[in-house]
């Protein structure tokens, strides 16, 4: 086999050249949740921790602004402690969901 | 040591996720079409009942499809659903390889060479995969085994729905080569009318072919093409895949024949502006703009310019796509849809500086829109000419 050949199994163009995705598609399939805007960092007393937002009415609706990083008491006044609870256990994925926005 | 690939093909995406989303439509003949009255009529998906018990097809009109059945229940697309469940499907196959490579929305490729030891079989892997996805998520998946990506790929397509279908070279002879020859992957149309008029019907046809005759008339591809008439293929499961975008496009079926430049321009600048925001997106910068444009009769003509330098900005994609309107489009001819593409990418940081144009304040303009948009949503900020009775973009 050739190098030309080779480099065109090597780089997948058989394949790559065949795919179309939907815009929104790709831009899920290819990133993690790391790079979510609602994946937000949450200030606690002895912990900060990353927590995804997506699940929130507010910020889902853009009723409120997605911010960087946000203090626990202000997301528990928000919500509540069990559904902060539940909230803290998602996100944190190797492959973005479905609410997943590109943070600029 | 040979490969494993599986290939995860969704029965009927489209219409499968409906089914998922509303019990009542289950076992039903469902069909997801666009709507006639904004002219986008035509079949995306029809469900596995509507195929076998109407004979209704993608790409059919959808008055053609009800005029087939008065059973057949019609639904709406949800795209946010579809890219929803495309999702999570992918994070199930993950679950079980970490070289996932997704191929279209409803496809991906799974290479597990590397697990049969600690998850069993392939049979068992893929019936675990199936079994998931059935549960999970409520759709039906066909999977295709085989030692390359191509053998899968074909695997996957020759029952449905619902099945795993493993293949290997041995049996690719008997059921793979009487196949007829624009069945086989990489066979496009073009290639496949003329392998027809030298006589070459079947896939067996093509394999038997010299392939110096490929090799002559379509190159490299030629070489493929000989390749992959025998089943072979090496290209590997590549998870960074989708890190490759290689052009960016929107187009629009508009929703009244649009008649003078004028109008025209208002399209172009919308479809502009979201095909720059998504290229900024991604991180990308293109050279070479293109304009789709088809009249009333259907006649279809795409035009292309490469750029001097490359861009993502709005009103270079924009100025660039009306020199192509005013210098290959008749202003007394009417237009039924308009597309704009940005291809040639490259990643920004790969790209040479201009020292020749000012861009600083377009750039500006343009990241302040996206930010707005970011944070506010995609309809936040807008154009003043979108909310002329030109503007579609509220349509989107």
């Amino acid at each position: 086999m050739n190098d030309k050949l080779k480099n065109y199994y090597k780089n997948n163009f058989l394949f790559t050249g065949h795919r179309m995705m939907m815009p929104q598609a790709g831009e899920k399939l290819k990133h993690a949740c790391g790079q979510c805007k609602y994946y937000v960092n949450v200030i606690g007393q002895q912990e900060n921790r990353r927590i995804c937002l997506a699940g929130v009415k507010a910020y889902r609706q853009r009723q409120k602004r997605v911010p960087e990083s946000i203090d626990i008491v202000e997301l528990m006044l928000l919500l509540g402690k069990e559904a902060l609870q539940a909230l803290a256990s998602q996100g944190g994925h190797n492959t973005a969901c479905g609410t997943f926005e590109l943070r600029m | 040591m040979t490969k494993v690939i599986l290939l995860c093909d969704i029965n009927s995406f489209f219409a499968s996720v409906h089914q998922a989303l509303d019990p009542g439509l289950q076992g039903k003949p469902v069909v997801v079409g666009g709507d006639p009255a904004k002219r986008t009529g035509i079949v995306l998906a029809a469900s596995v009942e509507a195929k076998k018990r109407f004979g209704i097809k993608t790409g059919m009109t959808v008055a053609e499809a009800k005029a087939r059945s008065r059973e057949v229940i019609f639904v709406s697309p949800s795209f946010k659903e579809y890219v929803k469940f495309s999702t999570s499907i992918n994070k199930i196959l993950k679950d079980f390889s970490d070289l996932v490579e997704p191929c279209s929305i409803d496809e991906s490729f799974v290479d597990i060479t590397g697990c049969l030891k600690i998850l069993g079989s392939p049979l068992e892997i893929a019936g675990k995969i199936q079994g998931r996805i059935n549960n999970e998520i409520g759709v039906g998946v066909n999977i295709g085994i085989g030692p390359s990506k191509l053998v899968a790929k074909m695997a996957a397509e020759l029952e449905k729905p619902n099945k795993i279908i493993p293949l290997t070279l041995e049996d690719w002879p008997h059921k793979i080569w009487p196949l007829p020859v624009k069945e086989l992957f990489g066979v496009g149309s073009r290639i496949g009318r003329w392998l027809n008029q030298v006589g070459v019907k079947t896939i067996g046809d093509l394999a038997v072919l010299p392939p110096d005759v490929l090799k002559k008339r379509y190159g490299l591809i030629g070489e493929v093409l000989h390749h992959s008439a025998q089943g072979i293929d090496f290209s590997p499961v590549d998870p960074q895949a989708m890190d490759v975008v290689k052009s960016v496009g929107n187009q629009i079926t508009l929703p009244r024949d649009y008649l003078g430049f004028d109008r025209i321009k208002v399209v172009i600048l919308e479809l502009a502006e979201e095909v720059a925001q998504r290229a900024r997106r991604a991180g990308c910068l293109g050279n070479r703009v293109s304009l789709t444009m088809k009249d009333p009769n259907f006649f279809t003509e795409t035009h292309s310019r490469t750029l001097y330098s490359y861009t993502d900005i709005t009103q270079e994609i924009y100025d660039e796509a009306v020199f192509l309107l005013q210098k290959h489009w008749h202003e007394e001819v009417r237009v039924r849809l308009v597309g704009l593409t940005l291809s040639g990418l490259l990643r920004k940081e790969e790209t040479q500086l201009n020292l020749l144009v000012e861009r600083d304040k377009q750039e500006r303009i343009d990241r302040a829109t996206d930010l707005i948009r970011s944070r506010w949503g995609q309809h936040s900020i807008k154009r003043a000419v979108s909310l002329t009775d030109c503007g579609v973009y509220h349509e989107r």
